[in-house]
């Protein structure tokens, strides 16, 4: 139950900037995740929260309380590891009791609130098990007892990567019921969660993205999703994406839709290939401005037949198709509407439900939907800016 | 050509106690992307071992391009290996990747040409005089699967290749990586513990539990017709309906009745170890659920509706993944449902909703009820 506040915190170690005028807020009981690349300087952000290290220069509030000097033990973070670094001869109760039994006598009272955080973490009637008689799932939960165990004096919950080592289908529905212990009523935790998967992200009340020591963007996953800052923030957001050059020829105004902060725009886009598309925008642009939009593989509605007059639609042969399970990855060739000995490869998701799928065979004639609110736009970005954005390195 | 053949392969450690790989027999055709997937212990790892030549099998022969290479060394076999931590020497681009061919004393005609063809292939020509330090993971790994493809194997075994890169890297990755071993008519087996990235680019999975080959196919037959609960939930996640079998039909045709007053299902099933009175398993993938408002109109959707099956419940919690949306739906029985719905699906739905649940009956699947539902379901 506390808000933190970072104001122009920069990091320097060994001669290496690692974090640069990094500012932000956490609201008290947000679920905050920060996320960014290898090395964007997550773990230093976490460190200078904890107290295990102390920034160059700025400042940290817990509450309004400065405790930049102060030293860990005074700030009351609970941290979950990774490796969740479980004692491996003691059983859960003792484990998630371990750290109050340090400093407190009465055993007893440590051992009725470990029950207690027990049963919130749904591990009740399972004290004596060891950490090796426990599932994957089970030693995550136990780790997370122990962090909350850290709390009791009203404190912030980290989470370092929680999820990394684990599979991909374990991963979503234990992020779920994480999230959903630390908002319970009895806890109403600020938690900080860190990882550098997008789509652990998208859980967030709030998500703080950060690159080489920076901050690039903060807002919900609506506006990280919808009206990223950057090409880099967009890219780090997508499966895949397509980006088109273009100019914008037309504009109007329309309505706010309920999610959206600021009202949009609605541009109709003239690509160099000589594709027409409409986009949904919220940054302003002047009719005859020059810009690079994008469009994501996984928005997109795709059908069997050739329909070129629709808008936002364009015609394509099926190149090569994927079975990913509930999706089926396509990649489409589109012939310029301009030149028509010139194509356009476009990747697309689509999924597989019987409603949506209709066999999309390599070398098949669709028609690909992009609906405008997926639609995002920027300014031109050099073509040599958006190679090296996009190039896996 | 380089098809791998396993037969009775079984692998055994400290005098038998320990069965690591228990008969395993399967077949790899030359030109295969196949993937190892299975909880850790089930002994995929020990198996890639054997496949080798790393380790030898306790009983069993292996046979790749016919020939029987069960006692022969590694370098015998014609086969590569991708690491996930890379394994790159502080040395430059070109001799990390031609290193193997200079050990062994190939012509320096042959090493130029190879090297130079190893890191074509994957776009690293242009800078091989470069030392890889301090390179990207992505850069760093595209190098190891030169260095491979270099020695002029033409079977990669990769373990977790893409393991040490950032998910959205991964994600990125394997698409260029599944294109050089497709362009270059490559035999590759790769282990992971990532079923979407064996799902998106394997031409074959295999997955294995205790031990044991559960299933081998392609990733449509065994994601839409798993063997079990387990290879089915492993695969991206099942909704389970506890049932039993009201109605049965020789030779394939069962009514199953969901539990506590829940729908009734009529579907052709191949299933033979189930009866009539048996309580079995429902189960049904999260984007095979159609979500109704209230008073939605059937007769006048485009869509054809027919032969669907409606309960009624409502959602209980939704979250997003920047793909899909996920609901969570209480159905009016207590039973819960994840459903997922494409992004670009233009309805949506808000926590406490009341709402239809509709299943067309072929895409459940029927499974005898387990020994242990826990496990069967159990992720790890």
């Amino acid at each position: 139950m506390v808000k933190i506040e970072l104001q122009d915190i920069s990091f320097r170690r060994e001669g290496i900037d690692i974090l640069s005028h990094v500012s932000l807020i956490i609201e008290d009981t947000e679920y905050a995740i920060l996320v960014g690349p290898t090395g964007a300087g997550k773990t230093s952000l976490i460190g200078l929260i904890t107290g295990l290290y102390k920034p160059t220069s700025g400042k940290i509030f817990f509450d309004d309380r400065d405790v930049t000097k102060l030293p860990p033990n005074e700030r009351h973070c609970g941290v979950m590891f990774e490796s969740y670094a479980l004692f491996p001869h003691l059983n859960v109760l003792d484990n998630v009791s371990y750290a109050r039994h340090m400093k407190e006598n009465d055993h007893g009272a440590t051992y009725a609130i470990s029950r207690e955080i027990l049963s919130l973490v749904r591990l009740s009637g399972r004290d004596t098990a060891l950490p090796h008689e426990c599932s994957g799932g089970m030693q995550q939960r136990v780790a997370l007892g122990r962090s909350i165990m850290a709390l009791e004096e009203g404190g912030v919950l980290i989470l370092d990567e929680p999820f990394k080592a684990l599979d991909a289908g374990l991963r979503l529905s234990l992020r779920r019921e994480v999230k959903k212990i630390a908002k319970s009523k009895q806890l109403n935790l600020t938690t900080i969660h860190v990882t550098n998967d997008m789509q652990e992200a998208m859980m967030a009340d709030k998500i703080i993205m950060l690159d080489e020591g920076q901050i690039r963007q903060i807002g919900t996953p609506y506006e990280i999703m919808y009206e990223p800052m950057d090409l880099f923030v967009a890219n780090f957001f997508s499966t895949e994406l397509n980006y088109f050059s273009g100019k914008i020829i037309q504009k109007e105004a329309v309505e706010k839709p309920e999610f959206r902060n600021k009202p949009l725009e609605r541009v109709v886009i003239e690509t160099t290939e000589g594709f027409f598309l409409y986009a949904k925008t919220e940054r302003v642009f002047n009719v005859g401005e020059e810009v690079t939009f994008i469009i994501r593989a996984q928005y997109c509605n795709a059908r069997h037949k050739r329909r070129s007059d629709k808008t936002n639609a364009i015609v394509g042969k099926v190149l090569r198709s994927k079975f990913m399970g509930a999706w089926l990855r396509l990649e489409i060739e589109a012939p310029f509407p301009k030149d028509k000995t010139s194509r356009k490869t476009i990747k697309i998701e689509v999924p597989t439900t019987k409603t949506a799928i209709h066999e999309f065979t390599v070398g098949e004639t669709i028609t690909m939907y992009f609906p405008s609110e997926f639609v995002i736009v920027f300014p031109r970005i050099p073509e040599e800016v958006i190679l090296s954005t996009l190039r896996v390195n | 050509m380089p098809d791998i053949r396993l037969e009775n392969i079984r692998k055994t450690f400290d005098e038998e106690k320990v069965v690591a790989v228990d008969e395993v027999n399967l077949e790899i055709n030359d030109g295969d992307f196949v993937f190892l997937l299975g909880p850790s212990g089930c002994g995929k790892t020990t198996l890639l071992r054997m496949i080798s030549g790393l380790i030898a099998p306790s009983r069993g022969r292996i046979i790749i391009d016919g020939k029987d290479v069960t006692e022969d060394p590694p370098w015998e076999r014609g086969i590569a290996f991708v690491f996930q931590n890379f394994n790159i020497f502080p040395i430059s681009v070109f001799e990390n990747c031609t290193y193997a061919l200079n050990v062994q004393g190939f012509t320096r005609d042959y090493i130029i040409e190879q090297g130079e063809r190893a890191l074509k292939i994957v776009g690293l020509d242009h800078r091989a005089d470069e030392i890889p330090v301090g390179w990207g993971n992505g850069d760093l790994q595209r190098l190891g699967i030169a260095r491979a493809i270099c020695s002029g194997a033409k079977i990669l075994i990769m373990d977790e290749p893409l393991g040490s890169l950032d998910p959205k890297i991964s994600a990125e990755f394997r698409w260029e990586l599944r294109r050089i071993i497709k362009d270059h008519h490559l035999t590759a087996i790769q282990v992971t513990h990532n079923q979407e990235e064996a799902m998106a680019i394997g031409d074959h999975i295999i997955i294995m539990r205790d031990g044991l080959l559960l299933q081998q196919d392609t990733p449509e037959q065994l994601y839409k017709y798993p063997h079990s609960l387990f290879v089915g939930n492993f695969l991206g996640g099942l909704n389970i309906l506890e049932a039993y079998i009201s109605h049965y039909e020789p030779p394939n045709q069962y009514s199953v009745k969901v539990r506590l007053g829940g729908p009734k299902y009529t579907l052709q099933s191949q299933i033979h170890k189930v009866k009539l009175d048996d309580n079995v398993i429902l189960a049904c993938r999260p984007e095979d659920i159609y979500l109704f408002h209230e008073g939605y109109d059937f007769e006048r959707s485009q869509m054809n509706w027919e032969g669907i099956v409606i309960s009624e419940g409502h959602i209980t919690d939704k979250f997003l993944t920047g793909k899909e949306r996920r609901y969570i739906v209480e159905l009016d029985n207590g039973d819960p449902l994840q459903i997922s719905k494409a992004e670009v699906f233009k309805y949506d739905f808000d926590v406490g909703d009341a709402l239809m649940i509709g299943i067309f009956p072929e895409d459940l699947r029927i499974f005898p009820y387990p020994k242990n539902l826990a496990k069967e379901m159990d992720l790890q």
